[in-house]
């Protein structure tokens, strides 16, 4: 076992989705994912970006324990993950609110699954809430808010119950570029001042770049770790970072190493 | 749905008085509104009956009066009896729905969380569900009499057919991504089918409840029918017709049709009324 503990460590893992069905309608065995080893530590916040369909999330519903992997080893907090845990946090491509929620209620949904609803976890969720620019819709229906506001619930659900790891799938690959922006601009603030580790899947370059201390670039499928890039950019990530040109030189870089990642699959 | 709950007001959002009611001042005079078109056709079809039925002299034993049939209902006899026998339909009417509907909503429960007993249970489920109910009833009249047990049996086989589906059918349409949300949060099973299942899968539910409830009406029905002396409106519509009074079974169709309005739309109405909160629509 290592001195430092890290926060996640995935090592030779390898996720085959197993086929089905004989003759000409046969669906292959399907090998999602291939000796991937990577380490987040304490307090990071690292994306993984990837050509879509190259197992990107696959590997995070391995670290949420959703799925077991077929060869290799998953450890959060130097734990072997065997299935769900507690103190992590999940926001998914699709909000997934309960429609006969509120806000509140739906924030508060993961506390009352792991125990009884505190008034000091009503607080946190209100804070969290605050934070995220929605305080005022505590008693609001998921379907009175905006696609970008349930976003927000939904992270502040992943957030809820204090989870020391928040894993984010793609959770605003459904949001207009505008409100995306933003919504990194305050996914950014959120995670310095939770100070939370952060994994996040997603395919939007800015978006890693900006959002990241470490950047992980995935092959096309059996996705595979290519390249690791390390934006030298401080903590605290604004708008005017978007335009200096570090900023556009980094995205470049990674824009590279993506296409030279699918065109050695491809060709 | 098209009633929007109204949120708490913590932050200002006010539409104009008049842009929430568009239809007059108050709950009265909308439901008037509302009542009115139908309420017209309905006296001017009437009227309409009547007087074809006078102007081409057709028999009151092919199509009774409309106040041939009005006559019936105020007389004090039909109300002697059809108070009597509207008390002993619906009584087997509500225990069948509740036996009936309410195993029915188990057993799909099961058939939804488990494999196994879907494997095993549906091709009978089918099966029997193809088979036409009414074809059953000499036998069940042979096994269990003339008497109420008969008659809320058959009702409750036919409410539970619906009720098996409906819920089955709810309960496997839930959103995966949902479900998936709630197991990443550390759900129990348990917790998974009660706090997002179940709730999910409720305005599937009630509705199968709703056809499970019409289909009880006609098992409590049809039993009257095969076993007469079993009482109920299924026997009063038998007695008149074997006495060739056309206006006083017209008179106990129109109590069916009250009753099952009645059934439907004001009981559902409490029941949806109850569960609102699951039947908004949204991601």
């Amino acid at each position: 076992m290592t001195t430092t503990e890290h926060a996640v460590e995935l090592a030779g893992l390898r996720h085959v989705f197993a086929g089905r069905g004989r003759g000409r309608r046969a669906v292959q065995d399907t090998e999602a994912v291939r000796n991937v080893d990577l380490t987040v530590r304490p307090g990071e916040f690292v994306s993984i970006v990837g050509p879509s369909g190259c197992g990107k999330s696959t590997i995070l519903k391995m670290i949420a324990g959703l799925l077991r992997p077929t060869h290799g080893t998953v450890r959060v907090w130097g734990e072997p993950v065997t299935g769900p845990r507690r103190d992590i946090g999940i926001a998914l491509q699709d909000a997934t609110l309960l429609p006969w929620r509120d806000v509140m209620a739906n924030c508060l949904f993961p506390v009352e699954l792991h125990g009884k609803v505190t008034d000091a976890a009503r607080e946190r969720v209100s804070g969290l809430l605050e934070r995220a620019g929605l305080a005022g819709f505590e008693t609001r229906r998921p379907k009175e808010l905006s696609g970008g506001m349930r976003q927000r619930v939904a992270i502040c659900r992943a957030l809820a119950d204090d989870p020391r790891l928040l894993l984010l799938d793609e959770p605003f690959g459904s949001l207009d570029a505008l409100t995306r922006e933003q919504m990194n601009i305050d996914l950014n603030r959120i995670w310095r001042e939770t100070e939370k580790t952060a994994l996040l899947i997603t395919h939007g370059i800015d978006e890693a770049v900006l959002l990241s201390t470490r950047v992980v670039i995935l092959s096309e499928r059996p996705g595979t770790v290519v390249e690791v890039v390390t934006p030298p950019f401080p903590r605290e990530r604004t708008k005017e970072l978007m335009a200096t040109p570090e900023f556009a030189e980094v995205c470049g870089q990674v824009r590279d190493r993506l296409f030279a990642a699918e065109s050695k699959v491809g060709g | 749905m098209s009633k929007v709950t109204p949120a708490p007001d913590r932050v200002r959002r006010r539409e104009p008085a008049a842009a929430r009611r568009p239809l007059g001042t108050g709950l009265a005079a909308r439901a008037a509104f509302l009542l009115l078109p139908p309420v017209v056709v309905g006296v001017v079809g009437v009227l309409l009956i009547q007087l074809v039925i006078s102007r081409f002299e057709i028999s009151g034993v092919v199509i009774p009066k409309p106040t041939d049939v009005f006559e019936v209902m105020r007389s004090e006899i039909f109300m002697e009896q059809i108070g009597e026998s509207t008390w002993q339909t619906w009584k087997a009417t509500l225990i069948g729905f509740v036996l009936g509907a309410g195993s029915g909503v188990v057993l799909g429960t099961l058939m939804a969380e488990s494999r196994l007993v879907r494997f095993v249970l549906y091709p009978y489920v089918v099966a029997f569900q193809s088979l036409p109910k009414i074809a059953l009833a000499p036998v069940c009249v042979l096994w269990l009499g003339f008497g109420l047990t008969m008659k809320f049996s058959f009702a409750a086989m036919l409410a539970f057919f619906p009720a098996v589906i409906a819920t089955l059918a709810a309960l496997s349409t839930v959103p995966r991504t949902r479900l998936e949300m709630a197991t990443a949060f550390c759900a129990s099973p348990r917790q998974r089918f009660f706090r997002v299942s179940l709730p999910s899968a409720m305005p599937g539910i009630v509705s199968g409840l709703e056809i499970s409830m019409a289909f009880a009406l006609i098992g409590a029905i049809v039993g009257e029918f095969v076993a007469p002396s079993a009482g109920g409106l299924g026997q009063l519509l038998l007695t008149y017709s074997e006495a060739i009074n056309v206006a006083a079974e017209f008179s106990v169709l129109v109590v069916l049709m009250v009753l099952g309005v009645l059934q439907n739309k004001i009981l559902f109405g409490v029941v949806r009324a109850g569960t609102e909160r699951f039947f908004e629509s949204s991601r």
